[in-house]
């Protein structure tokens, strides 16, 4: 069972919510606003080509624009995989929280 | 349209176009960011994103290109392996050559490191001057200064953090138990130990110099006298004049630095001795001894610099009021080493010359073999030429073809500093043997070879060695053009230019080639020369005993009482050593004053050296005129002061530093500087008190007697130094002229010898490639009945023209450096055209033995296996 990073969950889940406009830029706004905390490109990219590579996104070109100073965008998209994997990341973190003892440093824990 | 911003513009140059659209987005929002707000901020945010993102940028950049070098470095190994000999020949003659741009590297590194171990050493300066005299009234400068510069500038100038004056006039010889040893140090003041980084190896730097009367020794010396592993601090040496010193400590002079001591004593001791004080008085007599040394404040140079014309006009100047220093320069302590050649060094410094000297060898040498390099690479162009043109037709820019080609030659390059690498071994010691390497007491450490930085330096440089060689193939290759490649119709890079390319290079080395050789061989010739000359006089059987502080007359008076002694003369100089005293002359005849070499001597000195009176008399005891006013004149001097023939010349009055004297005799000439001069004007005169050696023939097979007889002669006269005596036939074969003469000889003859290999290395590569090249014509010449000499011939006499061209350009080239070296000596060989025929007949045999060893081997190869295949 491949494990997701936390980065790389909170990634895929961007993607999947930018639909058809989840390019480099809108993601790492759409991270930063989530996150609270500016991310670099570098830190961005490298775990989205990552998953790429796993099967996890599928990636293509767009059409070069002016504004991009002539550059194309590179959109990526969620594959069946890509989500299969989010799902089991969820799962195994609902199962990770299930049956924890009611009580941890004298504090009462709320558990849903 | 709107340019990107030059951050971006940057990042398409380093990034793979598979991450462009990277730059495409950073783009995107650093226009965002402009149209929200200033253009600064927006601008400041992108460098902040490039910043940030540049480790992982570089990374990918990196990444991408160790994937293609990767691959070329594997095409290189096939191409290599598959031209096993091509290859071999490349790495024998790179490494070859390299060997000797190693060494010389490491001799560079090796005097560039040298006062580098002194705290804050770029900080600290020596002050050179050009002082105005009767000598020097051209401009040359000298590394000493006026005795009380020092004080000057530490008081009078901000700053001037510290200034050391040292003095190089301590000589001494000291005496502890039994043992005797002579010293020569420096003075100075305790500042000295805190401005330079010499260490104690015993002693308290703080108070190592306080006391009048301290010493610190060298740990040599201290080793000598007190042997190994002993404290010597508080022992008390006695010095001849009856004066002590106690040992204070222990220095390390085992550094690398310029300057040369045994010892060092504070000048507390003579302004208590003497009462001569160290920083003032009168400053002339002492300034070609006393050195300056400053420890500047940062960026305090170019003030001071511009300071101290001032300086000069104020405190230097005679009793006109006209200053007697012409210029004062601040001089980097470590621009010593390998700097301009300065007089009164405190030691001997290796001259920057010498480096230029060696570097340029040793780039004639590695050139040679880069040419092999692009010579053969081109020549096998047919061969690649598939190749370059199908990575082109995939899609191949020319640049990956550019690189492809530069990893192959920098492959080849490294390949060849491995075995570069242990020739250096080999050469290390041969080089740290030559004279002048001893002589300025400069070896190139072993712990050079140990540091890690030394071959950091080395794969550099080999780096370099292999993009230099490969930077004209591979321009070359990125020239051919796919679609004509590929129909076989040529390589489109144009076929003749790549012939004449060849022939130039092959013309260039040969050409270098024959120009070594012959000047080893002239060289050498003169050498031999040199040192079958005859000096004029007879030195066999003499032996030449430094009086010191015996007086001439008892040392002679006892000398002669031995059986061994014929007789016994003295002079005040011995000649054809290296050292002279000189003399200004004047006649009335011409009225010029000359420089001439001044010998006072007595009058058995003429008739124990053997040299032949040619007019006049001797000097004869009996006139006490004779100890003023008389002079012997050598054959040269009659002729350059115009005074005719050596008869007319007799009774002549000539003024020798403006004492008239009279011409009383005039000798033949002898060998009076070093053996590469002769005609230099010779005046002898009878001074007795500038006696300082005697000269001592001896009866046939008395040498080893009278050897063994002098210790005991020496003690009998009460002399209180070591005797110095040694036959003049041995100190003339070991005389520093004739041993640096022999270095020259060494390093032209091993370029003349490399140069030459190397070149038919590449001769032997292009025989081997146009043979292989030709193996159907011949098989089909052969079938038609085509003998072997005649195949040899056809196939060699391309070269055969080649060599001719190099002959004819190199031979007059050789003339003339030759002629150019010759004229510097006076005593010299005159050029013979049978050196010239033999330095070309070895360079040609060579040359053709190599082209025949290949063409035969083509013609013997049997014909039906050469045609079956097609």
């Amino acid at each position: 069972m491949d494990i997701l990073t936390r980065m790389e969950e909170l990634l895929l889940l961007v993607v999947w919510k930018l639909e058809d406009e989840a390019y480099g830029l809108a993601i790492r706004n759409r991270l930063n606003v989530l996150t609270g905390s500016d991310h670099s490109v570098g830190a961005v990219y490298t775990p989205l080509k990552r998953m790429a590579r796993r099967g996890f996104l599928e990636t293509w070109e767009g059409d070069p624009t002016e504004e991009r100073g002539g550059r194309s965008k590179r959109f990526y998209k969620l594959t069946p995989k890509g989500v299969h994997a989010l799902r089991q990341v969820r799962s195994l973190t609902e199962s990770a929280w299930s049956d924890l003892p009611a009580q941890v440093f004298g504090l009462t824990l709320r558990t849903s | 349209m709107n340019q990107s911003p030059w951050p971006l513009r940057l990042l398409d140059r380093l990034l793979p176009d598979d991450l462009r659209h990277l730059a495409g987005d950073l783009e995107e929002e650093y226009r965002r960011n402009l149209r929200e707000g200033d253009g600064r901020r927006a601008l400041l945010r992108l460098c902040m994103q490039v910043a940030r993102s540049l480790p992982f940028f570089l990374g990918q950049t990196l990444k991408w290109n160790v994937v293609m070098i990767l691959h070329y470095l594997k095409t290189g190994f096939r191409v290599s392996r598959k031209h096993l000999s091509f290859s071999l020949i490349n790495v024998v003659g790179l490494a070859a050559s390299m060997a000797v741009c190693l060494l010389i590297l490491l001799f560079i590194v090796d005097q560039k490191s040298y006062d580098r171990f002194h705290p804050q050493s770029d900080r600290i300066y020596r002050v050179v001057t050009d002082y105005k005299s009767s000598s020097n009234t051209g401009s040359s400068l000298y590394a000493t200064t006026p005795s009380s510069l020092a004080r000057i500038l530490r008081e009078n100038y901000t700053g001037v953090e510290q200034a050391v004056h040292i003095r190089e006039s301590f000589h001494e010889e000291l005496r502890y138990g039994g043992e005797t040893l002579s010293l020569g140090g420096i003075y100075t003041h305790p500042e000295f130990l805190e401005l330079f980084g010499f260490e104690l190896l015993h002693g308290n730097p703080e108070t190592a110099l306080s006391e009048p009367g301290s010493i610190l020794l060298s740990a040599e010396n201290a080793r000598r006298l007190f042997g190994e592993d002993t404290d010597p601090v508080g022992q008390t040496l006695s010095a001849i004049e009856g004066r002590t010193y106690t040992v204070t400590g222990v220095i390390d002079t085992d550094v690398r630095t310029h300057m040369d001591f045994d010892a060092v004593v504070p000048f507390s001791t003579v302004e208590d001795d003497t009462g001569w004080e160290s920083g003032s008085g009168e400053w002339t007599s002492t300034i070609y001894n006393s050195f300056t040394y400053l420890r500047l404040a940062p960026g305090a140079h170019d003030r001071l610099q511009a300071q101290l014309p001032g300086l000069v006009e104020r405190n230097y100047v005679d009793s006109e009021g006209e200053s007697v220093i012409r210029e004062m320069r601040l001089q980097p302590i470590t621009g010593i080493a390998l700097g301009p050649n300065l007089s009164n060094e405190l030691g001997i410094v290796m001259p920057g010359l010498i480096a230029w000297f060696l570097a340029g060898f040793a780039a004639v040498i590695i050139l040679i073999a880069c040419f092999n390099y692009v010579s053969l690479t081109v020549a096998r162009g047919l061969t690649r030429s598939r190749e370059v043109g199908v990575r082109k037709v995939m899609g191949a820019l020319p640049s990956s073809i550019l690189k492809q080609f530069l990893v192959e030659s920098v492959l080849i390059s490294v390949l060849a500093l491995l075995f570069a690498l242990g020739l250096l071994n080999w050469l290390l010691p041969q080089f740290n043997s030559l004279y002048f390497m001893g002589m300025t007491e400069s070896q190139i450490g072993r712990d050079l070879l140990a540091d890690y930085g030394t071959y950091v330096l080395f794969l550099f440089f080999s780096i370099f060695i292999g993009i230099l060689a490969g930077l004209y193939p591979a321009w070359h290759f990125t020239r051919y053009q796919p679609a004509r490649v590929l129909k076989g119709t040529g390589t489109g890079g144009g076929g003749r230019p790549r012939q004449t390319l060849k022939k130039v290079i092959t013309v260039t080395q040969f050409t270098f080639s024959i120009i070594f050789i012959i000047t080893s061989i002239v060289l050498y010739q003169q050498f031999r020369y040199i040192s079958t000359t005859d000096y004029g006089f007879d030195e066999e059987r003499v032996l030449n005993v430094d009086l010191q502080d015996v007086p001439y007359d008892r040392m002679r008076a006892s000398l002669l009482a031995q059986p061994e002694v014929i007789s016994v003369g003295a002079t005040s100089v011995v000649p054809a050593l290296g050292s002279i005293r000189g003399a200004w002359m004047v006649s009335d005849s011409t009225g010029q004053r000359m420089r001439g070499h001044h010998f006072s001597v007595d009058s058995s000195f003429i008739t124990t050296m053997g040299i032949q009176l040619l007019a006049g008399r001797n000097f004869n005891h009996n006139l006490a005129s004779d100890s003023l006013h008389a002079a012997i004149l050598g054959r040269s001097a009659v002729r350059a002061l115009g005074l005719q023939s050596p008869a007319q010349a007799l009774g002549a009055s000539v003024t020798i530093n403006d004492t008239e004297c009279t011409v009383i005799g005039v000798i033949e000439d002898f060998v009076s500087a070093d053996p590469t001069r002769i005609g230099d004007p010779i005046v002898l005169r009878w001074r007795p008190s500038y006696f300082g050696n005697a000269v001592v023939k001896v009866r046939e097979g008395g040498m080893e007697a009278l050897n063994g007889k002098l210790e005991g002669l020496w003690a009998e006269a009460g002399s209180s130094y070591a005797p110095r005596y040694e036959p003049f036939a041995e100190q003339l074969a070991q005389s520093s002229n004739v041993l640096i003469f022999r270095d020259f000889i060494k390093i032209f003859g091993l370029t003349a010898l490399f140069s030459v290999l190397i070149s038919c290395l590449g001769l032997l590569g292009m025989a081997m490639y146009a043979a292989e090249n030709r193996v159907k014509e011949i098989g089909i010449r052969k079938v038609l009945g085509a003998t072997r000499r005649q195949l040899v011939l056809l196939l060699s006499r391309e070269y055969l023209v080649l060599i001719g061209i190099a002959v004819l350009i190199g031979t007059p080239l050789a003339w003339a450096a030759n002629s150019l070296i010759l004229s510097l000596m006076s005593n010299s060989i005159s050029l013979e055209p049978v050196v010239f025929l033999a330095g070309i007949l070895a360079t040609t045999a060579t040359a053709l033995l190599t082209v025949t060893s290949q063409t035969l081997r083509a013609t013997r190869v049997k014909v039906v296996d050469n045609l079956r295949s097609e």
